[in-house]
Order: C-alpha cells, then sequence, then structure tokens
C-alpha cells in the first residue's frame, strides 16, 4: 500500500476540463457545496443483474426510482444516490478467456489480475486500502484501518477477495460477526479491558522482537510476509492505544450461540449483523474505510430465507440461467435476490442517516455508500452497474441516473479516480487506465478523467 | 446486445486462435495454464515462487498443534478459525499473518491459557510459589514443546520475565501468570511457522538440508498435521532423525498412528477437492437428511477410508476399489446399508457395484453436484484433473451465451450433452462428460437412485483420452479402469508432491517425480513405499533455494 501512496505525490494534473458536469440533473442536498466524503463503504455483489429491473428507464432524474424494482428499498435516499450504466472492466475483457471470473482482483485495482503468483491474487493496491491509507495521512489514525467483512466465504476464496494493500497482499475478510464485534468492542468492563490491554502489550512486547529476529534468518523471497506479521502486530498495538466505542448489541447465531457457518439461512442474519457493524464503526470512528464483498466470488448459496419461489437454488446458479428461455424462473429469483441486496444497502443508509454529523446533517451526508456489481450479466464485466449513495460532502452531484452505454463504456478506472477525488485524493490517476487488448499489456496514464458526477 | 457483441470482438482481438474451451464448474484446484487446449495427462509444469524457507501452519494444524500442547481446543474455547484456503497446487496455501488473524492468533492464545493454566500448574513437578525457579523449569519442558526444538538460556530467561510482573506489579494470582507466559509462547513465530532453513537461508539454487528440528516438524506436520511426539523431539534433540534409517522408521511409525488421518488425511480431503462439502448449498429443504453432522460424517469417512486402506491393503488399486466404508447412521442410510450398532460411526462393506473406491462415497458425489441436482460436469472434471491430470482450461468467456435449448424434463445426463454440444465446448467435453456420467447412478447426496424423471439412468461410457480407452457402465466399472491406468498412478505421486512439497512442481522436479512414479508403478502402486520414498528424498530433507 505504500508504493502508491507515494506515488500521490506525482504532480496533479490540470483536470479543470474534466470537471465540467456533462450530465446532472439533480437536485443534490449538497448542490454547490466543495467539500469530500469523510467515509467510504463499498459493498461489491456478483453473478450480473437483470438490468431492466436495476436500471430506471431513462438517464436523469432518479425521482420515479421507487418503480425501479430491484433498486426501490433505496428510493428515500433518491436525492442523494447516483446510478451509473455503463463502466466497463477492460481488464476483464483484455487478459484472459475467463472475462469476469477474475473480475473481483481488477474492480477495486484497477489493475490486472498478477501473472504468476501461485494462487488468484491482484497485482496492485485497491482503492479502498489506498484511501484508508490517504486518510489516516491527512486525519490522523483510526483504531482500524480499515474494516472488511464478508459473509461465508465459500469455496471461492479467491474469488471473495475485493481488497488488497499491494500485489498478492489480499486484505482477509471476516466473515464472523461476532469476532468482527469483540475486534471493535472488546468485551467487558472497562477496568476489566484496561487488564487486557496492559496484558496485551506484554504479550506483544515479548513477541515482536523475536518475528524481527525470524525475518534475519529468512531469504530474501519470505521477507515481505515477516514484514507483513510485524505490520499486523503494530496495528493491533494502536488498536490498544485507542479507547473502545459504545458497542451495538453483540451478534449471535440464529439459535444464541456463538457463531459458526452451518448454513444459508444464517447468511440473512449475518449480513444484517455485519452491516449494522459496519454502521457502528464508522459512528464511533473506530475506522473511515470499510469493504464487504456480499455474496461474492461464486455465491454458491442459496437464500432460502426470502422464501420465494427458486429460493432454493444459488446466486450463481442464478446469474448463469438469467437469460436461459428453458428456465424462465431463474431471472425473476435473481431480480428477487438482488432487491434483498439493495434492501441490506438500505439499511446501511437508515443507520448511517440516523447518526448527526457535528456540523449538521448526518453521517449519511458525509459519506459514499458504493455498490457495484462485478459482473454485468452472467460472467461479463463489459458495463458494471454501480450505485454510489450519500452526500459525499456535497462533491458528487447525487439525484440523477448516468448512462455511458450510448457513449461507449467507460474505463472503470475513471470511476475508481473519481472515488479517490470525492474522498479528497486529488491523484492523477488510479489503476492502469491504458488497456491493450492486442498484447495483453497494461499501463498507467494520467490523462484518464473523471466520471462527469461531480458538484 | 450492442455491448455482448462487443465484447466478443474485443476477446478474439486479444486472444485469436487461443479461443478454445469448455463450459463447466471452476471451483477447486487444479493448475493449468489459461487459455491453452486440454491436455489429456499432460501435468502442468510452470516455473513458480512458491518454495519457502518459512511455512505457516495451517489453521487446522495450528488448533491441533494446540490442542495437542495444552489439552484445550483453540475453537472450543470460543475463537473461530476460517477454513484453509486452497492455492494453484490444489492443497491449502497460507499468506501472511494479517492483523486480522494476529488478532485472532492473540484473542485466542489468550482464551486456551487461561482455560489451561490450572491444569498445567498442577502437573508441574514443582511449586510456583514457593519454588523461584519452578517457572524457570515450566518455560524450558513447555517451551521445548511449544516450539518444537530446546529454548536457548536467554529465551528462557525473556519468558520468565512477564511471569513475574504479573504476579509481583500486577497482582496477578499464580494461574493467571502462567496463562499470560502460555499465551506469550502460542503467539511466537515458530509457534505459527515452521522453518525449512537449515544453516541459513542458502543461495539461490542451493540445496540445504534441513536440521534436525526442522525435518522432524515436516515429517510430523505432513503425516499427522501436528507437532512431533515426544519420541520424535527426543530423536531431534539427539540430531538422529538426520540418519536415513532412523527418519524412515519413524515415518513409518507415523504412519501405522491414527493420527496420519488428520495430517495425510487432509491431502486424501483437498486432492477430491471435498474440502468445501459444507459450503455447497445442500439444504435440509431439498434434502431431508442433510445436516452438519452429516457433512462431517461424509468428510471424516474419507480420511478414515483412505488411511486404513492405506494400513490395510496399502495400494492405491485398493483406494480406487475399496468396498469399506465408515458411516454414522445417517449416513448408513445414504448408502442404503444396515448399520452395524446403530449410533456412532463403524465399518461396513458396500455390496453395490457401483460403490466401487473412494470417488464413490458420499462426499465425493456430493461436493460435486448441484446443491438439488448431479454434476457429470464436476465430477468429471474433477477426476480428469485431479486423477488423471488433465490441464483444461476454463471455458471461453461466452459458453454461457446464446445455450441451446434444454427440456427441463430431460435428464441431467441430455441436459448436459445438449448444453455442452457447441464445438468450441467439445475440445473438453468430449473428455470431462463420460465420467461425469459413470457417476450418474448417484444423486446431490450421493444417494443411490435407478431412474431420473421416470426414465432409467444410462451410465455408460467410454474413457476417452486415456492408456485405458475402454467402454464402461457405471462407476464401479470406471473405477475398475482408473485403477488400471498408469497415467493415474502417475498422476498420484504428482499430487503428494504437490501435497508434500506444499508448492506446484517445476521442471527441475521432473527427474525426482519420474523416480518415484517409475518406482510407484513397478511396486504396483505401494502407497506406504511411496511415502516412504518420497519423505526420504532430497525433495523432503532439504529445501531447494528459489
Amino acid at each position: 500500500m505504500r508504493s502508491l501512496s507515494r506515488r500521490t505525490m506525482l504532480e496533479t494534473l490540470g483536470l479543470g476540463g474534466a470537471l465540467v458536469p456533462l450530465v446532472g440533473l439533480g437536485s443534490s442536498a449538497a448542490a454547490g457545496a466543495t467539500g469530500t466524503a469523510k467515509r467510504m463503504v463499498i459493498i461489491t455483489t456478483t453473478n450480473g443483474v437483470a438490468p431492466e429491473h436495476f436500471f430506471p428507464p431513462a438517464p436523469g432524474s432518479l425521482a420515479d426510482l421507487a418503480a425501479t424494482r430491484i433498486l426501490a428499498p433505496l428510493a428515500p435516499y433518491r436525492d442523494r444516490t447516483i446510478v451509473i450504466r455503463g463502466v466497463g472492466n477492460a481488464i476483464c475483457e483484455a487478459q484472459s478467456a475467463l472475462d469476469g471470473h477474475d473480475s473481483n482482483l481488477s474492480l477495486l485495482t484497477g489493475v490486472p489480475r498478477l501473472e504468476g503468483a501461485t494462487s488468484r491474487s491482484a497485482s496492485g493496491i485497491s482503492v479502498d486500502q489506498f484511501l484508508a491509507d490517504h486518510l489516516a495521512e491527512r486525519d490522523g489514525p483510526t483504531a482500524f484501518h480499515d474494516l472488511s467483512v464478508a459473509v461465508m466465504p465459500n469455496g471461492h476464496l479467491q474469488m471473495n477477495k475485493i481488497s488488497f494493500t499491494g500485489p498478492d497482499q489480499p486484505v482477509p475478510t471476516d466473515d464472523d460477526p461476532y469476532n468482527v464485534f469483540t475486534r471493535l468492542f472488546g468485551g467487558g468492563d472497562l477496568a476489566q479491558a484496561e487488564r487486557l490491554r496492559r496484558q496485551r502489550r506484554s504479550v506483544l512486547d515479548a513477541t515482536y522482537p523475536r518475528v524481527a529476529a525470524l525475518r534475519d534468518r529468512v531469504g530474501v523471497g519470505d521477507r515481505p510476509r515477516i514484514d507483513a506479521h510485524l505490520q499486523a502486530i503494530r496495528d493491533i498495538e494502536r488498536q490498544l492505544e485507542v479507547p473502545a466505542c459504545i458497542a451495538p448489541e453483540m451478534p449471535l447465531a440464529g439459535d444464541g450461540s456463538r457463531w459458526s457457518w452451518t448454513s444459508p439461512a444464517l447468511i440473512e442474519i449475518a449480513t444484517v449483523a455485519q452491516i449494522d457493524l459496519i454502521a457502528a464503526a464508522l459512528g464511533c470512528g473506530a475506522t473511515r474505510i470499510a469493504t464487504f464483498p456480499l455474496m461474492s466470488g461464486g455465491g454458491e448459496a442459496p437464500y432460502p430465507f426470502l422464501g420465494v419461489p427458486g429460493s432454493e437454488r444459488t446466486h450463481h446458479d442464478l446469474g448463469h440461467n438469467a437469460d436461459n428461455v428453458a428456465d424462465p424462473g431463474a431471472r425473476e429469483t435473481l431480480v428477487q435476490y438482488d432487491t434483498w441486496h439493495a434492501r441490506m444497502i438500505a439499511r446501511l443508509c437508515d443507520k448511517l442517516d440516523s447518526i448527526p454529523e457535528p456540523e449538521g446533517g448526518t453521517m449519511l451526508d458525509t459519506t459514499i455508500v458504493a455498490w457495484v456489481q462485478q459482473m454485468t450479466t452472467q460472467h461479463e464485466a463489459t458495463s458494471i452497474p454501480i450505485v454510489m449513495i450519500g452526500g459525499a460532502g456535497g462533491y458528487l452531484r447525487t439525484g440523477q441516473y448516468v448512462d455511458y452505454t450510448m457513449a461507449g463504456a467507460q474505463p472503470l478506472q475513471r470511476w475508481l479516480l473519481t472515488l479517490c477525488h470525492a474522498m479528497g485524493a486529488d491523484v492523477p490517476s488510479f489503476g492502469a487506465s491504458q488497456i491493450h487488448a492486442r498484447d495483453h499489456t497494461f499501463e498507467l496514464v494520467n490523462d484518464v478523467p473523471l466520471l462527469e458526477i461531480i458538484s | 446486445v450492442t455491448l455482448a457483441k462487443k465484447s466478443t470482438g474485443l476477446r478474439a482481438l486479444a486472444l485469436g486462435a487461443l479461443v478454445l474451451g469448455c463450459y463447466g464448474a471452476i471451483d477447486g484446484g487444479g493448475a493449468g495454464p489459461r487459455g491453452e487446449p486440454a491436455v489429456p495427462g499432460a501435468s502442468a509444469r510452470v516455473a513458480h515462487d512458491g518454495v519457502s524457507g518459512l511455512v505457516r501452519l495451517t489453521n487446522a494444524q495450528y488448533v491441533r498443534t494446540v490442542t495437542d500442547l495444552v489439552g484445550v481446543d483453540p475453537t472450543a474455547a470460543g475463537t473461530s478459525f476460517p477454513r484453509d484456503g486452497v492455492g494453484s497446487h490444489g492443497y491449502v496455501a497460507m499468506g501472511a499473518v494479517t492483523a486480522l488473524e494476529a488478532d485472532r492468533f492473540l484473542r485466542s492464545a489468550e482464551e486456551v491459557a487461561s482455560a489451561a493454566a490450572p491444569a498445567l500448574r498442577t502437573g508441574l513437578p514443582c511449586d510456583l510459589d514457593a519454588d523461584a525457579s519452578c517457572v524457570s523449569t515450566f518455560v524450558r519442558d513447555f517451551g521445548h514443546r511449544a516450539l518444537r526444538r530446546p529454548l536457548l538460556d536467554d529465551e528462557v530467561v525473556a519468558l520468565v520475565a512477564p511471569f513475574t510482573v504479573a504476579r509481583t506489579e500486577w497482582g496477578y494470582g499464580a494461574d493467571e501468570a502462567l496463562a499470560v507466559v502460555v499465551a506469550t509462547l502460542l503467539v511466537q513465530p515458530e509457534a505459527l511457522y515452521r522453518t525449512q532453513l537449515g544453516d541459513g537461508p542458502g543461495a539461490p539454487g542451493a540445496s540445504v538440508a534441513l536440521g534436525a528440528h526442522e525435518l522432524a516438524s515436516r515429517l510430523s506436520y505432513f503425516v499427522w498435521g501436528t507437532a512431533p511426539d515426544p519420541a520424535l523431539l527426543a530423536l531431534a534433540d539427539r540430531g538422529a532423525i538426520l540418519e536415513p534409517a532412523r527418519l524412515e522408521a519413524e515415518a513409518r511409525r507415523l504412519l501405522a498412528d491414527p493420527r496420519s488421518e488428520d495430517g495425510l488425511g487432509d491431502m486424501f480431503v483437498y486432492w477430491l477437492g471435498v474440502q468445501t462439502l459444507a459450503e455447497k448449498g445442500k439444504t435440509a429443504e431439498v434434502h431431508p437428511a442433510w445436516n452438519d453432522a452429516l457433512a462431517a460424517a461424509m468428510i471424516t469417512e474419507i480420511r478414515s477410508v483412505a488411511l486404513a486402506t492405506l494400513r490395510e491393503e496399502g495400494t492405491l488399486d485398493a483406494l480406487l476399489t475399496t468396498r469399506r466404508a465408515y458411516v454414522t447412521p445417517e449416513l448408513a442410510e445414504i448408502y442404503g446399508v444396515t448399520h452395524p450398532t446403530g449410533s456412532g460411526a463403524a465399518w461396513v462393506d458396500l455390496a453395490d457395484p457401483d460403490r466401487r473406491g473412494l470417488l464413490t462415497r458420499a462426499a465425493f458425489l456430493a461436493t460435486h453436484s448441484l446443491p438439488a441436482e448431479s454434476s457429470p460436469i464436476r465430477r468429471g472434471k474433477i477426476v480428469r484433473t485431479r486423477l488423471m491430470c488433465d490441464v483444461l482450461p476454463p471455458p471461453p468467456a461466452n459458453a454461457m451465451l446464446d445455450l441451446p435449448t434444454v427440456d427441463p424434463l430431460a435428464s441431467t445426463r441430455e441436459k448436459t450433452t445438449i448444453l455442452t454440444s457447441p464445438t468450441s465446448c467439445q475440445s473438453c467435453h468430449a473428455l470431462i462428460n463420460p465420467v461425469g456420467f459413470a457417476f450418474e447412478r448417484f444423486d446431490a447426496v450421493g444417494r443411490r437412485r435407478e431412474v431420473e424423471h421416470g426414465q432409467p439412468i444410462d451410465a455408460t461410457g467410454f474413457l476417452e483420452g486415456s492408456d485405458v480407452e475402454r467402454s464402461f457402465d457405471g462407476s464401479g466399472e470406471l473405477t475398475a479402469l482408473l485403477a488400471e491406468s498408469e497415467r493415474v498412478e502417475r498422476c498420484f505421486v504428482t499430487e503428494l508432491f504437490r501435497f508434500g512439497t506444499e508448492r506446484l512442481d517445476t521442471a527441475g522436479d521432473a527427474p525426482l517425480l519420474d523416480a518415484l512414479a517409475d518406482d510407484f508403478v513397478a511396486s504396483g502402486g505401494d502407497l506406504r513405499e511411496l511415502v516412504i520414498a518420497f519423505v526420504t528424498s532430497e525433495a523432503f530433507t532439504h529445501y531447494q533455494v528459489p
């Protein structure tokens, strides 16, 4: 993460021309403001959507968002929402016949997958990690650099990873809401917490130098792993210095026990718990950046708790069969699944919108909640649906649906760059912005403009 | 529609003549370069950087190690460890320790140490309060086992210090202070990693002999999936484990012990790809018998049958054709057999002529299925890739566009045949499908069925692209053919090598792999002798610096 962070020293290009809003009829709640977002949550889903039920009928105002089946749960936030169509992940197209299968590796990194690695991995830092670094530098460190949660990582472990601190350095996602809870909020009373902190410092003090000593013994190739371990210990030490937050309800499994993944029926309970924990973590300032690959990767899980026809089928299966004329029910069930995703995101917005900001407004006004699909339909990534909710401190021109389809797919890196600028990181580029399909090469160029969605 | 056309055009530009592939499940391991034609029997040997002198214990190994060490299971004490990830070599691959994981190790160590401290203290030969040297005695002995090597004197001093501080400055009781020392030892780097460094990291290309304690740990984790026991640790202390005859004798001793179901058992679980069974979307709504205990019993059966067969008949042939099953009453019901006692797990012999060998056990059949239906593609693919070492490219990106229409009431076999009928699919599916069809008499949880949609099952096929190109009817005949195949024998050697070296094989490994395979074939597929030959080879006793 450190290398690209230093790259922010690259001269900032004049982006004035690109800043002119070409589209935008929305009545942004914060129109005219010139702030930036303080926080960001990225939630990803996969296997494609049924676009006719996802997007509004025409570009422009989101006044009728309630009439859009999948996004209807977000209608209360239509004035603070941007829906984008026509941003494409060209890396998936160019790098292999795998198409969208590896899209999680480039979705937030904007760079191709790492070639020659022993397992599927990304070749660069993801935007969430980059921005967490940026915010730590600008606004000071938080107890948690970032929060990365998941529900039921399945057989496609590598396909669940969207967040990377650098090449082949995936950020682990915590799929156990109870673990997330205890990490964030600890347990017991203050005296007990203080006693535990003292003891942990003692254990870590006795451990750190021995990990460092091991570093001198191993070969050069193993040192990055040791360095990561040392950094992990320092991260925990820093967390020990920060007072505990006000804890929400402790998340428990459906039967009231501690957590373990046993049944798809738990997906709903876990998702609600993780959403609430993200909101609580942001609310008490424990972190500013969160990622949540919600039913990512292969999506090999059914949603039986929805109780709709076909809800015994896996999300992956439905995604594959959404266009299968011999399987007419699949598309409708997929719509139901994605509508549930929207309800979960609306829940996060509800939580954030209930937390007042000291300067007025709510936490949602100063946050970006981004919901991005890994794929268009099935396994294509030529046009990935993006929804951003929140005022972003007035930076984004919200209340609109932008459709780039007629103009040709826009590079994913434009969106990633726009996220950076919305968070106040005025870098000239993010990711590999030049894709050469013919010879599978990629390069970093500095002439990619922001999306035309800013105030 | 516009977008789809555009994307196809782009892809054609990008891939040119390389567009070729097949539709199918992408999950599971299986190494192979992408975008290349299917190559039956061509094991992928690639240049890579997976070799490391620093091996992190898998989460399963760490849990077992701590349990053996202190008598408290960390998962029972409350910490959930994520299931280990799979590398491209098909077996567990561990990344760097992240902040989240370091936190998890720390909290787990605290919980385990608190739970274990009273028993550890009462087990001491001395009194912690009366005898000032007692804590040193504990640190020296417990540290020896925890770090799997004797502690140096300054290390003992450093670990005694927290005990004294906790006791005198924090007002901790003896158990609480002991727990701080235990927790500290459980998160030491040498508790979380194994080293394979010998006298040093070594120059690139060098072959460095492992130290005695490194070799003892490597052997123990390979066969038992946990730390060396006192006997093996003593051999390491004396350096005797470095003698080839002693190493071989220890390997045989460990192999004969049921703990091999944990360590070497992992190989069979990942080889057959069944580690993901619990996450395959099976529900009690669709399969009334389904629950977590049944899924766990299926996995246990794979470990038990594999290692029992290794100890008894001892051949790959037997592994692929055994009638032995290890069943709980619920699993016995899936197999349609009577459980001998009505409770617990027990051995039975399966009479069904299609139930021959590990590939016909419920764990394999259920994992490589859809949630509610069998999947000839998934079953066929894993046999082709992991038993026959075929290299199969992933399906072309547009495989799912413009699918042929299928009748929902057609048989799984008919649907599979129609869906994979396009020419671009056939290069792979001509190999995959027939193998998968052999298992069609078993449903999505591995229960036998005679009909589907009222029609009798067709489980016939021809084993294309193999050294035993013959026709078969059902999984019993298919597994008999696989058991005859020299390619399957050679492939198994490669799989064992990948599991044991924790990496993909490279071109440089070819001479050793060929020699191991020649001997394995000549021995009639003797599994025990293969394990011994591998363990005593330089690939195991030495570290090849990349």
